[in-house]
């Protein structure tokens, strides 16, 4: 069953805009001038009850109002929104009371407090019973191992900690859809991998609908069941994660540095950029070899003193999508 | 409203843990507010003492007015004086977005997440000034009990304007100086219409109704005006109408900050 029906979206802001300088700047007081910036173009997708549709796009591209157009902050410019049965911007007060949000660089909790106090101010606007706030207050907090942290203020949780609260935040009126901003912007790799399990967990427990923005590859590849890649406000691409994988190859961006000469597996390694005799940067691509592989013969040859490996950029995978298309 | 109320209480309580998180802080902003309140009941008296003062108005009614509009700003401020810099903070970091989420009506619920228990000094000199007001200027205490239902009036009038003045924040972003208005308006409301020139005293009993604020309610209250003058109440209401509705047509224009 479709909840979520975007069908032509757009949304377009009037954007002030000037040239540099002081005399600019002094005109602009008296005479202001506007752009017309089209933030979203066109967007149709329709979305199925218990799906996890993974956004994905580079700064700027239009997730962001997608989600808030979906979420009932913006209204549309023109397009129909369908969400759980309402028209978001109409009908917003009634509409969130089923929905859930969370924006990675914004907080809902109260600063100055401990989220167990900020919890309660969900209790009474969702309008939760003492009881069942309680028991899923319980289960939402030991899922995600926080017991001992709701408790202190929220300014002495670390970024980690805090988002596993925000989820609480969100959750505890048990939405049936969820919005994720960038959920797992500056996290560790324990919280990302502790925040996508819970992710999976109340996708499969409850059933829970996520739509997520995000720019970390792993994040998409690990939960999404569908991606929608969103570039110049257009979609310009909506199936699976392995059907991206077909189309955009499976790259990941290595750096290593080695106790004594690096040398490089001629197979599955590309665009190799030597910084030192012991340093280099290069492309993997994981189709062709795998990263145990890659260590095992780097690690063959001298010791590996130290390994990053990155996710190529959005920009990337889109241009390959583009030249797919050609 | 019981919703609502209900919310209210809880962030009521959830802003005094927060404030408590710096004690001294609020100590000292309160303390300061209550002072710094009471020093134009004081210039007044010092006033009367070497001076005619203000024609037909006694002390006792000079400081019934500065009473009134003290008791009405403060009842206001404790709700609302967040209103506007708590807008302009969240409609700057985003964090705005987040208040659309809530279930409940958003100025309604910016208003519960802007409750600042700091401005209670200004309301409890308010009442200090009003209670020695009541018992200098003879009024009865019936008096005095409509005199305090006629100020619902008076914050009605301050209402609007945060409401007023928070949309334009949500609209134009960074407008904190508007904030100062509202001091300028009880400037002006605390001394009697007949001092200023006549196209003033009509525009504050009309267009910008500064006259409801005190010097109606007092003047009538007092025996200095016609009841008539009461009429004139209408202004504030139809002020936070348009305030209110100006609030609405603002969210259809949220942009929201990138990101």
């Amino acid at each position: 069953m479709d909840i979520i029906t975007i069908t032509d979206l757009s949304k377009t802001f009037k954007v002030p805009k000037r040239k540099e300088g002081l005399k600019s700047a002094i005109q602009s007081v008296f005479r202001r001038q506007y752009e017309t910036k089209h933030a979203v173009k066109n967007v149709t997708f329709r979305v199925r009850s218990g799906e996890i549709v993974g956004l994905l796009g580079p700064n700027g591209a239009g997730k962001s109002t997608i989600i808030k157009a979906l979420t009932g902050i913006l209204s549309p410019t023109s397009g129909e929104i369908r969400v759980l049965g309402f028209e978001p911007f109409s009908q917003r007060k009634d509409y969130v009371r089923h929905i859930g949000a969370l924006f990675g660089q914004k907080s809902q909790l109260w600063w100055d407090i401990p989220p167990a106090d900020s919890f309660t101010l969900s209790q009474h606007l969702y309008e939760i019973p003492k009881q069942e706030f309680e028991r899923r207050k319980n289960d939402l907090v030991e899922k995600l191992g926080i017991q001992d942290i709701i408790h202190k203020p929220a300014r002495n949780l670390s970024l980690g900690e805090r988002m596993k609260c925000e989820f609480v935040m969100a959750l505890l009126h048990r939405p049936k859809l969820v919005f994720l901003d960038e959920p797992t912007i500056g996290l560790d790799v324990f919280a990302k991998q502790a925040i996508r399990e819970f992710i999976t967990y109340t996708n499969k427990e409850y059933g829970t609908t996520y739509i997520l923005t995000t720019h970390d590859m792993d994040d998409i590849e690990h939960l999404a069941h569908r991606v929608i890649v969103i570039s110049g406000g257009e979609k310009v691409f909506d199936d699976s994660f392995a059907a991206l994988r077909k189309i955009a190859g499976v790259t990941k961006h290595v750096r290593v540095v080695t106790q004594k000469k690096v040398v490089l597996p001629k197979k599955g390694v590309r665009g190799v950029m030597h910084i030192s005799p012991y340093e280099a940067q290069f492309v993997l691509d994981r189709e062709i070899l795998g990263i145990r592989d890659l260590v095992k013969a780097i690690a063959q040859k001298t010791e590996i003193i130290d390994l990053t490996i990155t996710d190529p950029p959005v920009e990337t995978i889109i241009a390959q999508l583009y030249q797919a298309k050609a | 409203m019981k919703h609502w109320l209900r919310i209210e209480a809880v962030c009521a309580s959830l802003a005094i843990r927060s404030r408590m998180a710096y004690r001294l802080d609020f100590s000292l902003s309160f303390i300061g507010m209550f002072l710094a309140h009471l020093a134009l009941p004081i210039y007044i008296v010092l006033l009367y003492g070497v001076s005619a003062g203000f024609g037909e108005w006694s002390i006792g009614d000079m400081l019934l007015l500065t009473g009134t509009i003290q008791l009405a700003r403060g009842a206001t401020s404790m709700i609302m004086s967040g209103l506007i810099w708590h807008t302009n903070e969240r409609v700057q970091q985003g964090t705005f977005d987040l208040l659309l989420l809530a279930p409940v009506n958003a100025l309604g619920h910016l208003l519960n997440r802007s409750i600042d228990f700091e401005d209670s000094g200004l309301f409890l000199s308010g009442m200090l000034v009003f209670i020695i007001a009541v018992v200098i200027s003879g009024i009865t205490w019936w008096q005095a009990l409509l005199l305090a239902l006629l100020a619902s009036f008076a914050i009605m009038f301050f209402a609007s304007l945060y409401i007023l003045f928070a949309a334009i924040t949500v609209r134009y972003i960074s407008t904190l100086r508007l904030f100062e208005f509202q001091d300028i308006a009880a400037q002006y409301a605390q001394f009697p219409l007949h001092i200023y020139p006549s196209l003033l005293a009509t525009l504050f009993i009309t267009l910008i109704p500064l006259a409801v604020v005190g010097y109606i309610p007092v003047g009538v209250v007092t025996g200095h005006l016609p009841m008539i003058m009461l009429g004139s109440l209408i202004f504030p209401v139809l002020f936070l109408g348009f305030s209110v509705w100006y609030w609405h047509n603002t969210l259809t224009h949220y942009t929201s900050a990138g990101g």
